[in-house]
């Protein structure tokens, strides 16, 4: 089962949930920049959240079904056309043989996904089908190129329901995100109001000073390098600001303010350019209940996108004129 | 309570489910080997909710999966994660074996292969000679590897080539360049950005990092590396 690549987007790569374990090796988990995201396609087409799909960049491909398939779209509001027509996102789509979807520009956020039933097909190398830049491995998406995935059959009637969180970020507008100190500093960038550069990548988002005052922490030619994680905040010398991503280095030596809350990472990973950050300070204690809470509802969406899949499936069985719904 | 000899480690967060262990009194071999084996250690426990162990020159950071947290009792369940994190990392005694594997890597040192050693032997006022000689001189020990898959972080470094990292970082860093900064040592495996001084290069043919080999990182912490110049 595939689907031919017509134009592949700004910069769409093949994601998954990267390669965990490996950070002692110097090589970072990687994967979707919105997990959550991907796994909510990657559940909508009946998938395990781990399996492979797309990551797209402000500027999504255009497929053609090769054959029947099911796809669902999540993250970053695209404008989504199926064979011209604009469909809703987060909810699983029948693609026959010959359709197109237009995955478009979006309207908000940074990173849209796209899941395939059945997961899609690519090289597995340490563990994962992602594509991570740093350590160059894995692929980009190139116009012309195949997508191939497993066989499932298409059985699905277009879902009347679908999945919709908090709007994603959008240039112009602030997005406050919640971080953890780091240890013996307070909050440096409270009152400080940030705007995403343009030169951000899977690597880190990069953010300019735009009002108020920033203490800089210093640095000294002995500085040691420690540990980093994915939402550290990092001050390099330059006076901007350095969010570190899927693709970050493993280990840094620039000073590091905090790092942003797990339950604010989809925030984080929609931030497209332009859009302005307020930072809030939380405990430790608050952010760990947070992310426990967020793993909690995810685990309830699961179950009831599952249950919203099975009746979908069950209703089109049947010869009942009503169920059409 | 610990004696004044024991160095104290602290924990405290790096991100939220990302716990730093923290060894006060200062990066030296001693803590980079207690670094090593406390996240060996941690890492053998295979511990449900720990998806991952990273150590650097005094620090130990414990990723967790919030997934794999308790949702009831959880602030007590906590404490205790983080105290038997603790009792282990205060218990750790180097185990690095003497038998670590030792290399010796020709480098070719100056020129285009390495365009920052005229700068840096400038800047601490000796000759390029000079500064390759006691580049060459020590043994050096691989602490950890970071920043990028088969970096390795050496200690060992003359107190003599202590430098600060360059003011603006390149954006490309050719693979395989030997590199200074601050009191550390390195080699860049792969073709990336950098902020360090380039010394040299080794061969190209020697990677590093493999993703298809078995295990992918040529050097693995705890192993000896020397340099010797390798003549034009």
């Amino acid at each position: 089962m595939s689907l031919l690549v017509h134009r592949p987007g700004l910069q769409t790569t093949f994601q998954d949930l990267g390669r965990p374990g490996l950070e002692h090796l110097g090589i970072a988990t990687g994967g979707a920049v919105d997990r959550t995201a991907l796994r909510i396609a990657n559940w909508l087409v009946g998938n395990r959240d781990r399996d492979l799909g797309l990551e797209i960049t402000l500027l999504g491909p255009e497929l053609e079904a090769e054959t029947d398939v099911v796809v669902a779209c999540t993250g970053a509001t695209l404008d989504l056309r199926l064979d011209g027509r604009l469909v809703a996102m987060g909810r699983p789509l029948v693609l026959r043989r010959g359709s197109r979807l237009d995955l478009g520009a979006a309207r908000c956020g940074a990173r849209a996904y796209l899941a395939v039933a059945g997961g899609l097909l690519a090289d597995e190398v340490l563990g994962s089908r992602s594509r991570h830049t740093l350590a160059n491995l894995g692929t980009v998406l190139e116009r012309s190129s195949r997508l191939r995935c497993r066989p499932r059959p298409a059985d699905l009637g277009d879902a009347a329901w679908s999945v919709a969180g908090a709007p994603p970020p959008r240039a112009g507008h602030t997005t406050r995100l919640r971080f953890v100190a780091a240890e013996g500093l307070g909050n440096l960038l409270d009152g400080a109001r940030y705007r995403v550069g343009h030169d951000g990548d899977r690597m880190a988002l990069r953010l300019d000073l735009l009002e108020g005052m920033v203490t800089t922490a210093t640095t000294s030619p002995g500085r040691t390098t420690e540990p980093v994680a994915f939402g550290t905040i990092q001050q390099p010398p330059d006076g901007r600001l350095a969010i570190l991503l899927a693709d970050r280095q493993t280990t840094g030596g620039y000073p590091r303010l905090g790092a942003i809350a797990s339950a604010d990472r989809s925030q984080l990973a929609q931030l497209p350019p332009g859009a302005l950050v307020v930072f809030e300070a939380i405990s430790w204690a608050e952010a760990v209940d947070l992310a426990v809470a967020h793993e909690r509802e995810l685990a309830k969406l699961e179950l009831a996108i599952a249950l919203a899949r099975n009746r979908g499936a069950r209703l089109t069985n049947t010869n009942d004129p009503r169920a059409r719904a | 309570m610990l004696s004044p000899t024991v160095s104290t480690v602290v924990v405290e967060p790096l991100a939220d489910c990302a716990w730093l262990l923290r060894r006060h009194g200062g990066a030296d071999p001693a803590a980079s080997a207690w670094a090593r084996t406390t996240a060996a250690a941690l890492r053998r426990l295979e511990l449900h909710a720990v998806v991952d162990v990273v150590s650097a020159f005094d620090t130990v950071v414990v990723h967790l999966d919030p997934s794999r947290l308790p949702s009831a009792g959880r602030g007590p369940a906590l404490e205790g994660l983080a105290a038997e994190l603790l009792r282990l990392a205060h218990d750790c005694v180097d185990t690095t074996p003497s038998t670590a594997r030792a290399c010796t890597l020709p480098v070719q040192y100056g020129g285009t292969a390495g365009p920052d050693l005229a700068a840096v032997a400038a800047a601490l006022g000796l000759s390029e000679e000079d500064v390759v000689d006691r580049h060459c001189a020590p043994t050096y020990r691989v602490a950890f590897l970071g920043f990028l898959p088969g970096f390795p972080y050496l200690e060992g470094l003359d107190p003599s080539l202590v430098l600060p990292r360059r003011a603006s970082p390149r954006s490309r860093v050719a693979a395989g360049s030997v590199a200074i900064a601050a009191n550390q040592a390195g080699i860049y495996p792969s073709c990336s950005p950098g902020g360090w001084h380039l010394l040299g290069r080794i061969d190209p043919g020697l990677a590093l990092f493999d993703p298809r080999r078995d295990p992918p990182n040529l050097l693995a912490a705890g192993d000896l590396v020397r340099f010797e110049p390798q003549s034009r």
